[in-house]
């Protein structure tokens, strides 16, 4: 089952996207800031990373920058799902190694169409919630 | 001319003894006789001659000797002096006429002359002055000669009355004095500074009554199509004061067309006596009698081909005649006043100039921070409205997809994040509104009577349970803070957004000191926070609206916060003020004085 990190300083849509992603079947930690996200990675690498990208302190550049000069982590892919609507920095995070660039409020749909597309094994179990 | 005379005389009478010697006895007695008869009778006819002279002459002739006696008088003598030969002859010539200043000198002079036989005054032309017989004292030129005879001495003198003369110098004096006077006063106002009109034109006008002796000095402009005459500045030089009247401020063509006509021609008013002379007897009952006028000279001032004002030299007083001299000055004067009011035309359309550029500059400006202040409303709410939004959309979308499967209770979280994430939408749009209401000036000012401690508990206990829930808030209060005419609206904005911020920009767990001090002045509250800080570079924007320090960008808000605490704080008299060092927190006080 594959398992994801989400990286979400709002706390109601750090909720929201962990209890979607849950009930798609998705193993999901959440940090609330980039800098617990590094942690985690470095810890248990996930299958794939949901990130913000305006946070306090380790903001969503940081954390791409470094899953990306690690070879270790180079090839985990990296979702922004932001509130920036700008052309700029979607460009900025494609062109620097991201999978994906989401802007809020997004459909749950095109976001899992995203993440499966990303993600080599189709989930098979559903659960309740 | 008398002197001479004797001279000839006694010289011929010399040379005829001589040639008698060589002639024969009896034919030198026979014609001896005839002779002396011929020269007695010559002699005789001579004297009557010089007597006539003397009687005729336009000058006195006085004659005294050495003891000061009138010796002889003639009739312009009498006439000059105005006492009799008779009178005079065997009178001391001073007891009539030296004035008593000049006796004793008169006495020295003679006693000196003739011991010594010289003196400074006798042979020239002397200037002096004489006394009639009335005692008037006058103006007298006179020359002295002494002649020797028998008794010694006698002393003659022409006399002549230099009255006329002398009053023709002094008017001519006066006339040179008045015309330099006029020059210095002209030079004068000529180099004045012009930057004040009415400075000038009252410093005009006083100099002018002053060099005139005009009573009352006016100024009064036309209006554009010459139909009335507005008293702009009277100068009245007993009081040295410019009070307006409130009697006679415009004057209307309608009813004085005599004057207008002249002035309007630029020709000038040059009356002597207002009553009889018709360009002035229509303002004689309404105006000239009243205010006492009697002598007027108006002359009109001329400036960009037209007659736009008029200066008034109004005599008060027993009626005087205008001279050639002063008109000339009171067109000069008129002249200058065109100056004047061409410099403060120019000057006015320089400030007009300046003010329409300043203006443009200002709306540039305006419009430069409109078009600012609108692309960070943008940014902000592009930003800040899709959180919430998210919460919303995504909480509606989980609800409707996934709703077999949802428990009561997530149902009910997700039920109420769409709440909140309203809220928090709602609360925004307010502090927008808020903004937009008192930048159009409808921002409302309602002081009333507050307990501001149990006001500030109050607002406590409602942050403790919410955004403050993760901080120690620790509140203290100074002084007795019972009563205040504060607005409890606006005071409510202006703690709620400082402690907000406290909270929102400093770590979780951290301590919010707030403090409420009451002095006799007024109120002071202090919130310090240990939180991130104001960089520098933030600090002369930190109350502009929508404006957010460089180091809060990841941290959710409209940027409006400060912005509204200034207003309120504003709106209530009082101050804002702050320290910050940047990663070690932020201390704010607000000063509200009582009203």
């Amino acid at each position: 089952m594959a398992k994801i990190l989400v990286v979400e300083n709002d706390l109601a849509l750090r909720i929201l996207v962990t209890q979607l992603l849950e009930l798609e079947g998705y193993t999901v930690v959440a940090a609330e800031n980039g800098a617990v996200a590094l942690e985690f990675v470095e810890n248990e690498p996930p299958d794939l990373v949901l990130c913000d990208l305006l946070m306090p302190e380790v903001d969503g550049y940081q954390v791409l920058h470094r899953l990306m000069q690690n070879p270790l982590t180079a090839s985990i892919p990296l979702i922004f799902l932001t509130a920036s609507a700008l052309p700029s920095d979607r460009e900025y995070c494609l062109e620097n190694g991201a999978k994906g660039f989401m802007t809020k409020p997004f459909h749950h749909l095109e976001l899992l169409d995203l993440i499966s597309n990303l993600l080599p094994e189709p989930n098979v179990s559903v659960p309740n919630l | 001319m008398w002197h001479s005379l004797m001279e000839l005389l006694a010289s011929a009478v010399k040379r005829r003894t001589v040639s008698n010697i060589t002639v024969s006895r009896e034919i030198q007695e026979e014609s001896q006789h005839q002779l002396n008869r011929q020269l007695e009778q010559r002699i005789a006819e001579r004297t009557e001659r010089l007597h006539m002279m003397i009687e005729a002459s336009k000058e006195a002739v006085v004659t005294i000797n050495q003891n000061g006696y009138v010796e002889e008088w003639n009739a312009m003598a009498e006439h000059m002096f105005g006492w009799s030969r008779r009178e005079a002859i065997g009178q001391r010539l001073s007891d009539m006429i030296i004035p008593h200043k000049y006796r004793e000198a008169h006495e020295i002079g003679i006693k000196r002359f003739l011991a010594t036989e010289q003196c400074t005054v006798l042979n020239q032309t002397l200037e002096l002055s004489a006394l009639k017989r009335s005692g008037e004292e006058f103006p007298i030129e006179l020359s002295v000669w002494p002649v020797r005879c028998a008794e010694g001495y006698i002393f003659s003198a022409f006399l002549r009355d230099i009255t006329e003369r002398k009053q023709a110098l002094r008017v001519a004096k006066e006339q040179v004095e008045r015309t330099l006077l006029f020059r210095t006063v002209l030079y004068d106002l000529s180099r004045m500074v012009k930057t004040d009109f009415n400075d000038s034109i009252l410093n005009i006008l006083k100099s002018t009554s002053e060099t005139l002796g005009v009573a009352r000095m006016v100024f009064s402009r036309f209006s554009h199509c010459h139909s009335t005459l507005q008293t702009e500045m009277i100068y009245r030089s007993a009081s040295d004061d410019t009070a307006p009247e409130s009697e006679c401020g415009d004057f209307s063509v309608d009813l004085y067309p005599q004057y207008f006509s002249v002035i309007i021609s630029n020709r000038p008013v040059v009356v002597d006596d207002v009553q009889s002379d018709p360009a002035t007897a229509e303002l004689v009952d309404n105006y000239l009698i009243p205010l006492g006028i009697t002598s007027m000279l108006d002359v009109p001032v001329w400036l960009d081909g037209r007659v736009v004002a008029v200066i008034c030299h109004e005599h008060v007083g027993p009626s005087r005649s205008w001279t050639t001299e002063e008109v000339d000055f009171a067109f000069c004067i008129s002249n200058l006043v065109a100056l004047a009011l061409e410099a403060a035309n120019r000057m006015q359309t320089e400030e007009e100039l300046r003010q329409a550029e300043a203006d443009v500059r200002k709306a540039l400006v305006r419009e430069q921070e409109l078009n600012e202040l609108k692309s960070r409303f943008v940014s902000m709410a592009s930003h800040e409205f899709r959180t919430p939004l998210t919460a919303i959309l995504s909480s509606a979308e989980l609800l409707e997809a996934y709703s077999e499967r949802l428990s009561l209770e997530k149902k009910a979280d997700l039920i109420g994040m769409i709440k909140t994430a309203v809220k928090s939408m709602t609360h925004m749009l307010e502090e927008v509104l808020f903004i937009g209401k008192s930048d159009t000036g409808h921002l409302q000012f309602n002081p009333t009577s507050i307990e501001v401690d149990s006001f500030c508990e109050h607002l406590l206990k409602e942050i403790r349970v919410g955004v403050g829930k993760d901080h120690i808030i620790e509140y203290r209060a100074i002084g007795h803070c019972i009563s205040s005419m504060i607005d409890p609206h606006l005071l409510r904005q202006i703690l709620l957004n400082l402690l907000s911020n406290g909270i929102k920009f400093s770590p979780k767990g951290s301590t919010i000191n707030f403090t409420c001090n009451c002095d006799s002045g007024g109120i002071v509250f202090e919130i310090a926070d240990q939180g991130v800080g104001i960089p520098m570079e933030d600090r002369a924007n930190l109350f502009s609206t929508f404006h957010r320090a460089g180091n809060v960008s990841n941290i959710q808000g409209t940027g409006l916060g400060l912005a509204i605490v200034k207003k309120c704080v504003d709106l209530h008299g009082g101050e804002i003020d702050y320290t910050s060092e940047v990663g070690k927190g932020t201390r704010f006080l607000v000063r509200i004085p009582f009203l």
